[in-house]
């Protein structure tokens, strides 16, 4: 045991090896720590609450719907143009809706983001609250707001073992 | 004598002001618009896209879409120093890929050196039509590599396949095998440094002596098909900075093109395929000499259009 407490101090941050020093947390922590040096996956698992994303309403488009622009416009094209501007100009006809895309160098590249973009400009419009950008958001709160919770938590733990020591 | 010494102080509160905002106080938006503004007035093509690359370039951003996200920033003092050549590179027409010396081809990352023929965005499409258009694949020929950007792209998204490809230039194998390296496939790429000729077979132009014992079960090419006449009207970015034998497919275009498929015709296992980039009014001209050349055994299969709804790729099938 003493052995695990060891490596357990030297590898993991500062901040959880603080911890060991209530008398608590002891055994968790030690617990914890032997569960992760053999089954990583599994005490991930137990960390961590998985959030599950409801895709199924996600909306699609016809390629028939939209229309593409690129910087390069007309002229012979191939190799005898040379530019630097491979700007994707998406516009979904039935909305209107515009997505310029100039996330990368490559045409490919930003025609295949402006796509994603666009699909997922269509479902906040259609789903609103239920969009997996929407609920992405929410997930992020909650994982923020138990993480406040936590730390909130620890630090009153702290102050009450301070001031059962006597050290304020 | 006042005059003189209001002058001077005029001149002494105005270096003080401006000395600090030279130096330290530029940020990424600013340097935007102003060098987008002298690109314009230069007359040099695709001002602000330049001016963001290069920025991308000196702050060292993996992604162009991360510059949005720094958009605010100051740079830095060393930052701005690196800047300054570089954009006057760029007055001097030299392409963009070449001053920072790489580019994206799909989602590989190659390096660019000059003089080899920088990637275009219509060949990036090559890739998906051969993948798509190939039952069997395991065997590829590329002529002319250039940057290695076609062989490299196909070796990536399929693992069990295995390459071969040919250059004239030197710079082009070396740089070839530089990226083959980069892209974590150069044990599947072989490189060979060799000249196509007129009447159809390859001419090693090192001491390497090489001999063709097999089969490919696809040949793919990029080859020069920029007709003379309109290679005289290329941007000063083509014809100063890149290898114009990358380009020049002679008077009509097909100088290239037809030795290529006398090639095609000895190398391509039966139903073997060719998957070639040519100009747009090239489809029809390739189909007609294929007629002519019965004894090649070729068959035209079919044409594919580029993003800019121009026909831009031609597959040939070897019949026997």
């Amino acid at each position: 045991m003493r052995k695990v407490l060891l490596s357990y101090k030297t590898s993991e941050s500062s901040d959880i090896t603080s911890l060991m020093m209530f008398p608590i947390y002891q055994k968790a922590l030690i617990r914890n720590s032997v569960l992760k040096q053999f089954f990583p996956s599994c005490v991930a698992s137990i960390l961590k609450v998985t959030y599950k994303i409801d895709r199924s309403k996600v909306p699609t488009f016809d390629e028939k719907d939209i229309k593409e622009q690129f910087v390069r416009g007309s002229g012979p094209g191939g190799q005898s143009v040379a530019r630097s501007a491979n700007q994707v100009i998406l516009t979904h006809l039935p909305t209107g809706f515009i997505i310029r895309c100039h996330e990368t160098r490559s045409v490919e590249q930003n025609r295949k983001i402006a796509r994603e973009k666009l699909i997922t400009k269509l479902d906040n419009e259609i789903n609103g609250e239920n969009s997996v950008e929407a609920q992405q958001k929410r997930i992020d709160k909650k994982r923020a707001s138990a993480a406040e919770s936590k730390r909130r938590k620890l630090e009153e733990l702290k102050r009450q073992w301070k001031e059962r020591e006597g050290l304020t | 004598m006042i005059s003189k010494m209001l002058c001077s102080q005029v001149l002494r509160s105005r270096f003080y002001q401006s000395a600090p905002i030279l130096s330290r106080f530029y940020t990424v938006d600013s340097v935007i618009t102003e060098w987008s503004k002298k690109f314009k007035e230069a007359g040099i093509p695709d001002p602000e896209s330049s001016v963001r690359n290069i920025v991308a370039h000196v702050m060292n951003l993996p992604k162009l879409g991360d510059l949005y996200l720094k958009i605010d920033e100051n740079l830095k003092e060393n930052q701005y120093e690196k800047l300054i050549p570089l954009f006057e590179c760029r007055l001097a027409r030299m392409p963009v890929q070449y001053i920072i010396k790489e580019w994206e081809f799909r989602d590989l990352r190659l390096k660019m050196v000059p003089p080899v023929f920088i990637p275009r965005p219509e060949t990036e499409m090559l890739i998906d039509i051969v993948m798509n258009n190939s039952p069997a694949l395991n065997s590829i020929l590329e002529v002319g590599c250039g940057s290695g950007a076609i062989s490299i792209a196909l070796l990536r998204s399929n693992s069990s396949l295995q390459s071969i490809a040919i250059d004239q230039s030197e710079k082009a194998c070396k740089l070839t095998k530089e990226n083959a390296d980069l892209n974590e496939v150069s044990r599947r790429l072989n490189v060979l440094h060799a000249k196509l000729t007129v009447e159809g077979g390859f001419q090693p132009t090192s001491s390497e002596k090489f001999i063709f014992d097999q089969k490919f079960d696809v040949i793919v090419s990029n080859p020069p098909y920029v007709p003379s006449s309109e290679v005289l009207t290329v941007e000063p970015e083509i014809y100063l900075y890149e290898d114009l034998r990358a380009l020049e497919g002679g008077k009509d275009g097909l100088k290239i093109i037809k030795p290529l498929l006398t090639v095609a015709s000895k190398l391509l296992t039966k139903d073997g395929l060719i998957f070639l980039e040519t100009h747009y009014h090239h489809s029809k001209l390739i189909s007609d000499w294929i007629n002519l050349n019965p004894s090649l055994n070729l068959e035209f299969v079919q044409t594919f259009k580029d993003f800019c709804e121009k026909d831009r790729f031609v597959q040939i099938r070897k019949i026997s």
